[in-house]
This record gives C-alpha cells, sequence and structure tokens, in this order.
C-alpha cells in the first residue's frame, strides 16, 4: 500500500510553476488554491496532499516531517537550517538572481559598509568569502528605500528584471547566486519512502529536462 | 521577568509526570534487562567530565553542543556530557583496556546546549549498547541485531533498516586525490544531499573516466538493499578500493534478509555522523513513524588512541524520551491498594511488609486524610492486623 505523502507548496508564482511538474508526475490538485482558502488540498490521489504554506516555511515544515516533499527558492535555503533536508533537483522555475546594488551615483564612506538586506545567512556569507567585515541591517521588504534614506549604503536583494531598482535610482553591482526553485525531501522521509519519492523526483527531472531543451 | 516565569522550564528541557515516568521506567528495566542477558555490562559515567575527555577524539563533534563551565578546584574546564558515547569509549579504552573484547551498555540524561526541535529532544535518556575489539562484519551483524531485538522488545511494529558505510565517500575522496578543501566541500553537500550543488562540484573535479562515472553514480547508490548492491559491485569495477566495504554490506544484507518484519533500505552517500563513524552505519525506522530516526548507530574504529589503548568498535544508542511519543502503554499495574493507620505499633510495622512483600501497595494515612468508600484498610482486631473493607 502507498505511504501518505505532503508536499509543501507557497501559493503564486512556485504553485503555477510546479503545477506542470506535478502533472508530469501524475498529481493533480482537487482545488484551485488561489479560489479556495484550503490550506491543504487533497489530490486526485488518495494518499498525496498539498500543504498551501509561505514560502519562507517551506523548508520548516520539510525539517520537521510535517511535509515528506517541499518546493523552496535557493533564497529560502540558504537562509534556512539544512537539518534534515535534502535538496534533490533544481526546478528551474522562479529564477532570479541575489545580488548587492547601490545607488546610481554611489557616496563616499568612511565606515564600514552598511548592507541592508533579509538575507542574512547569505549576505554575512559572501562577505565573509570576499574578506570584508559589514554591519548587517535587517529589513523584511522594500530593502530599496535603505541607500535612499542613508539607512544603508548598499543591499543585497533579489534582483529578477531590475526595474524596481531603476525606479529608486539603484544599480545591481555584484552576483552573489543564482536563484531557481529546488525540490526539497526531508531525509528520513527519502529512506523509508524512497520508492514513491523516487519515481516523482524522477518524474520531476524529466519534465524538467524537457522544459529546459 | 514576570512571575510566572518561575514555573517554566528551559526550552527543550521537560518534567515527567507519572504516567509517562512509569513507561520510561519500565522500557528502561526492559533494555537493560535484554543488554544484560546478551552479555552487556551497565557502566555509569559521571553527568560531568573534563571538557579534555569529553572533547578529545571522536568527541570534537560535540563542542557546541556541550555546556561548559570552570572547576572550582582545578581550574579546568569541565563540561556536562552532550552523548554518552565518548564517555563509555574512555572507559573501554583506559579504564578497561587490558579486556580484549568489551560488550558495555549504558542509560543515562544528556544536555545540550541548543534546542533544535527538528534533530530531536534537547535533553535525550540515551540507551544504548557498544561492543569494543572486535572489527569484524561480525560484530557489525550483533549490534544491529541487538538494537532490533531491542526495538522488537518495545513494539510490534515493522521496521525500515537503513544500511550506510562512510568508507564508500572516504575511499572514492582518497583515491581521487582530492585536497582537504575539497573533501570538506564534498561532505558539507552530500550531508544536505544537495544534488544540483554536487553535479556542479564532480564537473569541476579532474578526474579518470572511471572515477568520474563512480563519482556521478555515488547519489544514485540509494534505494532496497540489493538494488544497491547491485550497483555498487558494478561501481567497484571503476574503483576497486570499494570492493571491500560492498562485500561487508553483502554480509550484513545476508544475515539480515532473513530476518522477518525488516526492510532493508542502503544509502551509500550517506554521511550521518560522519566526523567519528568510521565504517559500516545504520538507522531503524518503525512503520508508523517514518520520519522519526528511532535508534541508530555505526562502527567508530580507532577510538581512545588519546586515551591510552586503541581499540575498534560498533555500538547503537536510542533516545528513550523521544520514544515515549510512540511506545505503547505499558499495560497497568492492577495492584491492591491497602491503606495503613500511622501506628507506634510492631504488629502494624510487620503487617505492612508483609502485604507489600505480597505485591500490594500499602499506602499509610493518618485521620485527616479522607479515604474512598470501598478502600480496603488495615485494622486492628483482637490484637491481629487485618485488612477490611
Amino acid at each position: 500500500m502507498a505511504d501518505p505523502l505532503t508536499i509543501a507548496l507557497s501559493k503564486g508564482r512556485i504553485y503555477k510553476d510546479t503545477l506542470p511538474l506535478l502533472k508530469a508526475a501524475g498529481i493533480e490538485p482537487a482545488e484551485d488554491p488561489s479560489k479556495s482558502r484550503k490550506l491543504i488540498i487533497p489530490t486526485n490521489h488518495d494518499h498525496i496532499r498539498l500543504l498551501i504554506v509561505r514560502a519562507t516555511d517551506a523548508p520548516t515544515y520539510v525539517a520537521h516531517g510535517a511535509a515528506d516533499l517541499g518546493v523552496a527558492g535557493k533564497d529560502v535555503l540558504m537562509e534556512a537550517p539544512t537539518d534534515n533536508i535534502n535538496e534533490l533537483l533544481d526546478l528551474q522555475i522562479a529564477t532570479c538572481k541575489l545580488m548587492v546594488a547601490g545607488p546610481e551615483t554611489p557616496k563616499p564612506t568612511g565606515h564600514r559598509l552598511k548592507i541592508a538586506t533579509k538575507y542574512i545567512q547569505s549576505a554575512t556569507a559572501y562577505y565573509a568569502q570576499k574578506g570584508e567585515q559589514v554591519d548587517l541591517i535587517k529589513l523584511y521588504g522594500s530593502m530599496e528605500i535603505a541607500p535612499l534614506i542613508d539607512l544603508a549604503d548598499k543591499i543585497v536583494d533579489l534582483v529578477d528584471t531590475g526595474n524596481t531598482l531603476r525606479a529608486n535610482h539603484l544599480k545591481p553591482e555584484e552576483h552573489i547566486a543564482d536563484i531557481s526553485s529546488r525540490l526539497i525531501v526531508n531525509e528520513h522521509a527519502y529512506k523509508t519512502k524512497f520508492a514513491q519519492i523516487d519515481a516523482i523526483v524522477k518524474q520531476f527531472k524529466s519534465a524538467v529536462d524537457a522544459a529546459a531543451s | 521577568m514576570s512571575k510566572q516565569a518561575t514555573w517554566f522550564t528551559p526550552e527543550g528541557i521537560e518534567d515527567l509526570l507519572p504516567d509517562a515516568a512509569r513507561k520510561l521506567e519500565h522500557y528502561r528495566r526492559q533494555l537493560l534487562d535484554l543488554f544484560e542477558l546478551s552479555g552487556y555490562e551497565l557502566v555509569v559515567p559521571p553527568i560531568a567530565e573534563f571538557t579534555d575527555s569529553l572533547l578529545t577524539g571522536k568527541g570534537e563533534h560535540l563542542a557546541v553542543d556541550t555546556c561548559r563551565f570552570t572547576d572550582q578546584e582545578s581550574g579546568k574546564m569541565m563540561g556536562v556530557r552532550a552523548d554518552m558515547t565518548p564517555q563509555v569509549a574512555r572507559i573501554a579504552t583506559n579504564r578497561l583496556k587490558d579486556e580484549s573484547v568489551l560488550r558495555l551498555c549504558y542509560v543515562g540524561e544528556v544536555l545540550k546546549t541548543r534546542n533544535n526541535k527538528a534533530k530531536g529532544s534537547r535533553s535525550p535518556i540515551e540507551v544504548g549498547a557498544e561492543l569494543f575489539g572486535h572489527d569484524g562484519v561480525d560484530s557489525d551483524i550483533e549490534v544491529i541485531d541487538l538494537m532490533l531485538n531491542a526495538l522488537a522488545s518495545m513494539t510490534d511494529q515493522s521496521v525500515t533498516l537503513s544500511l550506510g558505510h562512510v568508507s564508500v565517500v572516504d575511499t572514492l575522496m582518497r583515491e581521487a586525490q582530492l585536497s582537504t578543501e575539497q573533501k570538506n566541500e564534498m561532505v558539507d553537500i552530500l550531508l544536505r544531499k544537495a544534488l544540483p550543488e554536487y553535479d556542479a562540484f564532480v564537473e569541476g573535479l579532474a578526474l579518470s573516466r572511471a572515477m568520474k562515472t563512480a563519482f556521478v553514480e555515488l547519489p544514485s547508490l540509494m534505494g532496497s538493499a540489493l538494488d544497491v548492491l547491485d550497483k555498487g559491485k558494478a561501481m567497484s569495477q571503476h574503483c576497486p578500493a570499494l570492493t571491500s566495504h560492498f562485500e561487508r554490506l553483502s554480509a550484513v544484507v545476508a544475515y539480515f534478509e532473513q530476518v522477518p518484519n525488516v526492510t532493508l533500505h542502503m544509502d551509500l552517500s550517506d554521511l550521518r555522523g560522519y566526523q567519528y563513524h568510521t565504517g559500516l552505519i545504520f538507522t531503524a525506522y518503525l512503520a508508523e513513524q517514518k520520519l522519526i530516526p528511532i535508534a541508530r548507530g555505526g562502527r567508530y574504529d580507532d577510538i581512545g588512541s588519546v586515551f591510552g589503548a586503541c581499540k575498534p568498535a560498533t555500538g547503537f544508542s536510542l533516545d528513550l524520551r523521544s520514544a515515549l511519543d510512540w511506545l505503547p502503554t505499558p499495560a497497568a499495574l492492577t495492584r491492591e491498594v491497602v491503606y495503613a493507620p500511622i501506628e507506634p505499633d510492631a504488629g502494624l510495622a510487620e503487617a505492612v511488609s508483609a502485604l507489600r512483600a505480597k505485591g500490594m501497595v500499602v499506602k499509610r494515612f493518618n485521620t485527616v486524610d479522607a479515604l474512598p468508600d470501598d478502600a480496603q484498610k488495615l485494622v486492628c482486631e483482637a490484637g491481629e492486623w487485618r485488612r477490611k473493607k
């Protein structure tokens, strides 16, 4: 008999882009979460269900075993503890870049760089690897304001088209990492439900490869 | 701090109330009895030691998890144990170093500086068994068998036994002559099984064609044990140094394949405990708790060089505190309860002892206690103490 499987997804772009992959694995949600307020969505398989969670929470659900599988951005994974999480596949969806951005006309600074970011771990690791010590200021959104009002000298943020940066007179400066969504799995589930999960991973992989070619 | 904080316990630190405590004690005794009957002798290491001994050799990975303080007697650093295995290893290689083969078991509470809920309790009650002085596959099989017996004594659920062997990755890295930095990176990637990163890492290595095939295939050496062994044999052709590892794994699989209620899984890029394990490792899962590793262990040879004598070792442990979540509640003790008054009377004392010797619960009471209506009482009639409702 098939073991129950729970897959954690976030609403919006990740959900929309993951749907075709799920379909390739023969999994179809019974409801559309954008039209429903339900957070647990059944599928065409009795033993498979989807959890609709916040993007930053997906690794937590998987780490604690509340979900067997999940889809999470690499940006989120780089910030979260990695305990119990295996990262199996680059889904090549929701792609963007993690970058350092600063004012179009930089002001000279006599102090350590002040960096405003939501991505504390990634920014710390990036500047440590550059051999530079910086002061980090944690923000949860609208990072682009920080350099304009002298809260920070630069920001570390996700950049997609770069339109928001331009609108706020900022320019991308340094590339930190390419970001895309990843298929993650609880390491214990991957062992104990191997055959089922492996089948889904393989179907996801062929769908990703087919989309890329 | 508000007043209510006085009854708070730290995060991850919990009381066990009578029902849970009784359950814990029931299984603690049961496991220690099983270990004793299997030839494993109980040792009781101290709760705290010098960090010099707690954190040397195979204990280095425990540095962050160990609560430390200064010994006011010697000025040296002490630590509360975060794991009992290094302590038992110290005993085996120093205090009992003359014994060639040693079987030891232990139970005790350990404490960790951090509360990592995803990884289990912050103050596990570790119970385990270790076998020192034998490096052959027989001792691997013996401790896994003991672990499965221990689980079978506690639950009738079927078990998934996941096997690994850290020397497979070690040998590949050695044969490919990776630098220390490359080794660290590869271990870090495999611990997270971050496959997109692994592919990029392997792509960047300068490898012979045969070794490249072996590296690329490594993460796929996972799944049902027999399938993985087949793939492993093919892999040995690319890297003959792996042959002995696969032979050992085959011997273990051949043994446990025969055991009913056990599913064998194998994952050869599993590097759990890479800092201290040196060979075959294993984890047991139960059918109804598929996402919780219930018991685990593995080989940690060449322990003890820091304590005096080098001995091969393997063993396993489980956390009884976390196990309370899934352990069946033992049948309630149905003991008769008798109430006895508090009076200075030799006959009464004798009657109380006699009842307790028969396995009855004798509670003392005095006149202010309200007894249940149907309570049995010890009453004195014509100079004799008798039970009466």
